[in-house]
């Protein structure tokens, strides 16, 4: 392990101290107590070595040697790109930092490696995290698209979107991304959870973003289907009227009566999810409008009665 | 002790070398502890790794030279490892989002060092990114939680009334609380219930009233070293179902946790749960309706159980419909 750590730091630093690009042939000269003589096992190691350091972030360019005649090309680590933005926080402020990322973790991944870059951390051990939000692989692709406006390819729902991330949103326990579907020519929200293969496709900046664009959807799924809109009238028993309220709304509850039950309203576009709802409450709920719901409702509970 | 891995510890010394360079030397438990690096592996890598770091052709000066005396460790001729990596762009948008959501969590306008530390790091964020990543933990009344922080701080009881989902039924508690934490959209309180003389977990959207009481208590503290929730919602105990779902009802493996699944020839899912409370798996084969098919139940838990489920609630449409 050692002997790859000694040849890693010292490929990095011959590639951050070069002042033109390094041919593999220079390279595997300087780093010749590093690397094999023999060529395939160099070109092997250099390759791995290669995809490693670019693994880790280190901005690695392949770029054209001058003043060769053929043109060879060569490698070197960009020094603005490699060091550029930190800043520089004292030792308060980043254990607050640290604190911070221990009451809210981002999935189970550490982020220890950003808090080497501005200098580990000093400290804060014993925090209990508060909330752990869930990191699904597309999340890391996704937070890097929208970093660097970058268009996000991805398959959803069985077809391929191209797709320029706008804002990221988590609701209800799932990241929602909301962007410009390039092949629809539209705007459109997607549960990132449900994105598939996701990879960031061409340069950064690629768009800007819209000057105003539509909020994330997070209300529930019958609000968001593709039939007419009813108007649903449920009454609710008292115990469950809190959650309701603030599940749905205050502004939702039309009516409370004096032994605490209600009766909300909802406008329904998906009577299957909607039904799926109101069966949470088992025998403590009753729809008293439209009929036809009703009536769809009881045939519902006939047939497994 | 960890094992650090070549690329952990390139990852570290990468910071290292120019944090002990930059500030004229560091004692060497300054750096162990900061950059979570175990001693003897960290004075094997200055001494065998750093000390041979260079550029060719590897004369005087062209190498990096480690000093450490009185555990005291400095780095010399450092020409390369000026400054760390930079943080990528996406790295800075998540920590301004953790850090964000933290302070919005603790509530306190003056948030002194986090604050300031989230002024520094948003001046890095474009401008039209600002707000471009937005997190709302879970669904809970905000005076709720702020009455169970104070109460958690000051170890004071509260009463509550709150919904028993599994039962399906109003109770009243009064409880130690110890512990808020948000999950899968929901805030949930971990505390020592009196009425039920156990821990017990409550999800505070289900609370409809609650009040501080008077007084502290003394009680035995948690120790949480794993996940909240994994700790009690631990499902080993309970009877297992087995349902063979038609393809239709494929959408139950996102929304409910199983234990195995399958699929079938004919193209059926084969799904086994684990059943926390007999009103749970109601409700369950109830959104299923004639999609779903029990193969494998305990005594009690047959197709009797939707059965009677449905009567119960068509009772209700018969003696008080009122359309």
């Amino acid at each position: 392990m050692e002997s790859k750590l000694r040849r890693l730091i010292n490929l990095v630093a011959a590639l951050l101290s070069a002042e033109r690009p390094r041919t593999r042939e220079e390279i595997r000269e300087d780093l010749r107590d590093y690397y094999a003589s023999e060529n395939e096992s160099f070109r092997r190691t250099f390759e791995r070595d290669k995809d490693e350091l670019r693994a880790m972030g280190i901005p690695l360019l392949v770029q054209a040697v001058p003043g060769t005649d053929p043109q060879e090309t060569g490698y070197r680590i960009d020094r603005k790109q490699y060091a550029g933005q930190a800043p520089k926080l004292s030792s308060q402020e980043l254990a607050a930092l640290h604190l911070a990322n221990y009451l809210v973790r981002l999935g189970d991944s550490s982020s220890d490696g950003l808090f080497w870059k501005l200098g580990g951390y000093p400290g804060s051990d014993g925090v209990e995290s508060v909330a752990r939000l869930p990191e699904d692989p597309a999340l890391s692709n996704t937070l890097l698209a929208l970093a660097d406006r970058r268009v996000m390819v991805f398959n959803y729902g069985g077809s391929e979107r191209l797709v320029e991330p706008h804002c990221l949103a988590f609701r209800n326990g799932n990241w929602h991304l909301k962007g410009k579907d390039r092949t629809r020519k539209e705007e459109r929200q997607f549960r990132v959870d449900r994105m598939e293969k996701v990879a960031c496709q061409g340069d950064p900046e690629a768009f800007d973003f819209p000057t105003s664009f539509s909020q994330i959807e997070d209300g529930p799924a019958w609000r968001y289907g593709d039939e007419d809109e009813v108007l649903v009238r449920v009454a609710v028993d008292a115990p469950h009227v809190p959650w309701v309220s603030s599940y749905l709304g205050k502004d939702r509850v039309v009516l409370t009566q004096s032994d605490g039950s209600a009766v909300f309203e909802e406008v329904i576009r998906n009577w299957e999810a909607f039904r799926s709802f109101l069966l949470t409450f088992l025998d403590g709920a009753e729809i008293l409008s439209p009929s036809s719901l009703r009536g769809e409702f009881v045939d519902w509970l006939q047939e497994m009665a | 002790m960890k094992n650090l891995s070549a690329l952990d510890r390139l990852q570290r010394l990468l910071a290292i070398i120019p944090w002990v360079a930059t500030e004229g030397g560091m004692p060497i438990e300054d750096i162990v502890r900061r950059f979570d690096y175990p001693r003897n592996e960290l004075l094997e890598d200055l001494w065998f790794v750093v000390q041979m770091t260079g550029v060719a052709p590897f004369g005087p000066g062209d190498m990096l030279e480690v000093l450490i005396e009185d555990d005291f460790v400095r780095i010399e001729y450092n020409h390369w490892f000026t400054q760390p990596m930079t943080l990528r762009s996406d790295e800075v948008l998540r920590l301004v989002t953790v850090a964000n959501t933290a302070a919005d969590f603790l509530g306190d306008e003056n948030l002194g060092a986090l604050g300031r530390a989230i002024t520094k790091l948003t001046g890095l964020v474009d401008e039209t990114l600002r707000g471009a990543v937005d997190i709302q933990l879970g669904v809970a009344d905000q005076n709720l939680l702020n009455i169970l922080k104070s109460a958690i701080g000051n170890r004071q009881p509260v009463q509550i009334e709150y919904y028993s989902y599994s039962r399906n039924e109003l109770t009243q508690r009064t409880v130690e609380p110890q512990h808020l934490s948000a999950d899968g959209g929901h805030w949930y309180l971990l505390g020592h219930c009196r009425s039920a003389q156990a821990f017990r977990i409550f999800r505070l959207d289900r609370v409809s009233r609650y009040d501080l009481l008077e007084g502290s208590f003394q009680g035995e503290e948690l120790s949480l070293s794993r996940s909240l929730l994994e700790d009690f919602l631990e499902t080993d105990t309970h009877p297992e179902v087995e349902l063979l779902l038609d393809p239709s009802a494929r959408w139950v493996l996102s929304q409910y946790p199983a234990k195995a699944a399958s699929v079938e020839g004919d193209g059926r899912l084969r799904i086994r749960f684990a059943v926390a409370s007999q009103a749970w798996f109601e409700r369950l084969l109830l959104r299923l309706g004639p999609a779903a098919e029990i193969c494998d139940a305990p005594q009690g838990m047959d197709v009797g159980v939707r059965r009677s489920a449905a009567l119960r609630i068509l009772s209700r449409y018969e003696e008080e419909g009122n359309s």
